[in-house]
C-alpha cells in the first residue's frame, strides 16, 4: 500500500530533510505542500517538485501529513488534519501550552487518527542499545541521570523563528528539553515529577533564554539534570550533541548519540564532524508509516508529547517563580 | 529463495551465517567443512545440511551460491569446482594465497560466467565509505598522504593465520583491508616498500606506498598475540585542502560499566551500533547480484589488484627493495 503524504507548513528547519525522505520512499506518495505563507510554500513545492495546494485541498488528498510549522501553530494544523481524518507526524514540542497539547490529544482521539512526534532519538541505534542494556538490568536501580542536548545558536535560531517567542513559544528550553526527557522516559519508564530551571541569556540580540540548565526529580526519586542550551560556539565541531549518562545501583551506562563522526579539517573553515552512523530520521519515518498502516501508536505518541510539553511548561514556571515546581500533567 | 552453501565453520562463517538468517529471501541451505560442521549447523544454520566435502555439497545440495569462509590457501581448489557447476561465489579476502592460484581461479570464474565477489568488507564500513565519499566530493582537495592503522589481536595461539604458507602473514591477511580501501579511494599503486617483525607469535608489518597519483600511503598492520589489547582501526587522510580523521578508540556511542555483567557492549567491528552492520550490507549486496546477475560492487579484478599490492608488500619485506604490484610474479 502506498501512503499519500503532504506537508502542513514549510516553516521548520527540518522541512527539507523530511521532504527528501518522503520523496525517497517507495511506499510513500509525496502529494504536495501547503503553507500560511504562500510564497514560502510555493518555493518549497517547487524545490521538492510537488504541488502547492490550499490546506483543505491538500488534506482532502492525503492519508497522512507532516506538520512542519512554527511551534505555536501546531494545534491549528493538527486539528484541521484530524477533522479531515488525516494522520499526523508533528514536529516537537507537541504544543506551547498545556491547553493546546490536551486539545491536540483529544482531537486525534475523537477523529481516530494517529499522531506521532518528530523525535528521532529513540531511533538512534546507540540509544536502542542503551535501552536494551538498561532493560537487561545491567545498571540495577536507577539513581542518577545526566543529559546534554546543546546546539549552535547560529543558523536555525538566529535566522529562523525558533528564538522568536510568538512563533516558538520560548527559547532553548522550549526547543531542547523534550529530546532528552523523552529518552529518559523511554529508556527508564520514569516520569519527571519536579523541575528547577536555571535560564540565562548570554548572546547579544537574543530575546529568549539561550542557556537552559534543568534540575529534575524522577518518579522513582532519582535525580536528573539536563543542559539543553544553545551555547555551542560557531566553531564547535558539530551542530550540537545528545548525550545521556544513567547511574544505577549496579553500574552505569552512557550514550552519545552522535559520536559516530569523522573529524574533518578544511583549510580556512576549521574543524567539524562528519556523521557516519545510521540515520535516526529514517527509522522515525519508517515507524510512522508502519504505525498508520497497522493502526497502532507511533513509538513517540501524542500522549508522550503531552507529558513532555508539561515538563517544558514547568521549566518556564520554575524560572518565573524562582523555585522548583511540580510538573502538572 | 536464494540458497547459500557456506564453506568453513570458523569465525567468519559464523558472522555470515548469523546475518543470512536476518535477510529475507535467503537461506543457508548447506555447510561444508572437512572437520565436520554438524555442531556449527545446529547452532547457526539449523535448516542447513552438513557436509564433510565441498564438492559433494555442490552436487547434492540444491544451492545457488557458495560463500567461501575457509583459510586463504584453500580458495582455488574449492572455487574451481563450484564455478564449473555454475555456482556464484562470495570469497573471503585475500582471494588466494598466491597470484598464480588467484589468476587461475579468476579465469575459471570468468569462463563459467558466474558472479564472483571478493569479500573486501571494509568497503561496507560506513566510516570508511563516508571518508571515500567526502574525498570524492573534494573535502580534502587533492589527496597527498594516507595513514592507516589496524590492530587485530589474536584470540588464540597457533591458528592457520600463524602459518605463513597458508595465510601470507599480517601483510597479506590483515593489511590487505587497507590496501584495498586505499586503491579504491586513491587509485592504483606505483610501488610498495614494507618491513616486518615477527617474534613469539606476534607479527607487525609496516608498509609505505606510492600511488600513481603521487600520493603516499602508510599502512601499519598489527597482529599482537595479546588478547588483552583492543581491536583498533584508525585513518588520517590528508590533502592540500583538508584532513579526515578516524580512530575507533574515540568512538564509543554506548558505554556500560556493570557490576553484574563483566562484558558490556564491545568495540568489536562486528558489533558496531548500526542499523545494518557492514557484514550484513556485504551479504545483501552479494545476494542482490546472485538474484539479478548484476556486476558485483567489488569485482574479481579488485580482488586480484588488492592481492598484488599485498604480495608486493610481502616480497618487499623479504627482499628489502621497493616492489611494484605489476612486478609480482604469478
Amino acid at each position: 500500500m502506498t501512503l499519500r503524504v503532504g506537508l502542513l507548513s514549510t516553516a521548520h528547519v527540518h522541512t527539507n530533510g523530511f521532504a527528501a525522505r518522503l520523496s525517497a520512499r517507495a511506499d510513500v506518495e509525496f502529494v504536495g505542500v501547503t503553507d500560511d505563507d504562500a510564497e514560502r510554500g510555493r518555493e518549497a513545492a517547487e524545490r521538492f517538485d510537488v504541488a502547492f495546494l490550499e490546506p483543505e485541498d491538500l488534506l482532502a488528498s492525503v492519508d497522512a501529513a507532516v506538520v512542519c510549522s512554527t511551534n505555536t501553530t501546531h494545534r491549528r494544523w493538527v486539528e484541521s488534519a484530524a477533522d479531515a481524518g488525516v494522520h499526523v507526524l508533528c514536529e516537537k514540542p507537541l504544543a506551547t501550552s498545556l491547553e493546546d497539547a490536551r486539545a491536540i490529544v483529544d482531537a486525534c482521539e475523537a477523529a481516530g487518527v494517529r499522531l506521532g512526534l518528530c523525535m528521532p532519538l529513540p531511533f538512534s541505534v546507540p540509544a536502542k542499545r542503551a535501552k536494551d542494556a538498561y532493560e537487561a538490568g545491567t545498571i540495577g536501580d536507577l539513581r542518577v541521570a545526566v543529559g546534554t542536548n546543546r546546539a549552535w545558536l547560529r543558523d536555525r535560531h538566529l535566522t529562523g523563528w525558533s528564538a522568536s517567542p510568538e512563533h516558538s513559544g520560548g527559547g532553548a528550553a522550549m526547543d531542547h528539553t523534550v529530546h532528552i526527557v523523552n529518552l529518559v522516559r523511554w529508556i527508564t519508564g520514569e516520569e519527571v515529577v519536579e523541575v528547577d530551571a536555571s535560564f540565562s541569556t548570554m548572546h547579544d540580540g537574543v530575546d529568549v533564554e539561550d542557556i537552559n540548565v534543568l534540575s529534575m526529580e524522577l518518579s522513582n526519586g532519582s535525580i536528573f539534570t539536563l543542559d539543553g542550551s544553545w551555547d555551542r560556539p560557531d566553531d564547535w565541531d558539530y551542530w550540537g550533541d545528545a548525550t545521556l549518562n544513567l547511574v544505577g545501583t549496579d553500574g552505569e551506562l552512557s550514550v552519545d548519540v552522535f559520536d559516530q563522526t569523522l573529524k574533518r579539517t578544511r583549510e580556512g573553515e576549521g574543524i567539524d564532524g562528519v556523521y557516519w552512523g545510521s540515520i535516526p530520521d529514517d527509522g522515525l519515518l519508517e515507524d510512522f508509516v508502519d504505525a498508520v498502516e497497522n493502526d497502532r501508536s507511533p513509538l513517540v505518541s501524542a500522549e508522550d508529547g503531552l507529558r513532555e510539553t508539561a515538563v517544558v511548561l514547568a521549566t518556564y514556571e520554575s524560572d518565573e517563580r524562582g523555585e522548583p515546581v511540580a510538573v502538572e500533567y | 529463495m536464494v540458497r547459500i552453501g557456506i564453506l568453513g565453520r570458523g569465525f567468519m562463517a559464523t558472522v555470515h551465517a548469523l546475518r543470512y538468517a536476518d535477510i529475507d529471501g535467503v537461506e543457508v541451505a548447506a555447510v561444508a567443512s572437512p572437520s565436520g560442521p554438524t555442531e556449527f549447523v545446529s547452532e547457526y544454520a539449523p535448516e542447513a545440511t552438513a557436509y564433510d566435502d565441498a564438492v559433494e555439497m555442490y552436487d547434492d545440495a540444491s544451492i545457488d551460491a557458495v560463500d567461501v569462509c575457509t583459510p586463504t590457501h584453500t580458495h582455488r581448489e574449492l572455487v574451481e569446482p563450484a564455478v564449473e557447476r555454475g555456482l556464484d561465489v562470495l570469497c573471503e579476502k585475500p582471494i588466494e594465497r598466491t597470484l598464480a592460484d588467484a589468476e587461475a581461479m579468476a579465469d575459471a570464474a570468468g569462463d563459467a560466467g558466474v558472479t564472483f565477489m571478493p569479500g573486501h568488507t571494509l568497503r561496507f564500513f560506513p566510516e570508511y565509505a563516508k571518508a571515500r565519499e567526502r574525498i570524492r566530493e573534494g573535502d580534502i582537495g587533492s589527496p597527498g598522504n594516507a595513514r592507516l592503522f589496524r590492530q587485530s589481536p589474536f584470540a588464540e595461539p597457533d591458528t592457520w593465520f600463524h602459518d605463513e604458507e597458508k595465510s601470507g602473514g599480517v601483510l597479506l591477511d590483515l593489511a590487505i583491508h587497507d590496501f584495498d580501501f586505499l586503491r579504491w579511494t586513491l587509485g592504483d599503486v606505483e610501488h610498495v616498500f614494507a618491513r616486518r617483525q615477527r617474534w613469539d607469535d606476534h607479527e607487525y608489518g609496516l608498509a609505505t606506498l606510492r600511488f600513481e597519483s603521487g600520493a603516499v600511503g602508510h599502512v601499519d598492520a598489527r597482529w599482537p598475540n595479546r588478547p588483552d589489547l583492543p581491536f583498533v582501526t584508525r585513518f588520517e587522510l590528508s590533502g592540500d585542502d583538508g584532513l579526515l580523521e578516524f580512530d575507533s578508540e574515540d568512538v564509543s556511542p554506548v558505554e556500560v560499566y556493570s557490576t553484574t555483567d563483566e562484558d558490556g557492549p564491545s568495540r568489536d567491528p562486528i558489533d558496531e551500533p548500526l542499523e545494518k552492520d557492514p557484514y550484513r550490507l556485504e551479504l545483501e549486496a552479494f545476494v542482490q547480484c546472485v538474484r539479478s546477475g548484476d556486476r558485483p560492487p567489488i569485482t574479481i579484478d579488485d580482488g586480484l589488484e588488492a592481492l598484488r599490492i599485498a604480495l608486493a608488500a610481502v616480497e618487499s619485506a623479504e627482499t628489502g627493495r621497493r616492489v611494484a604490484p605489476e612486478e609480482v610474479a604469478a
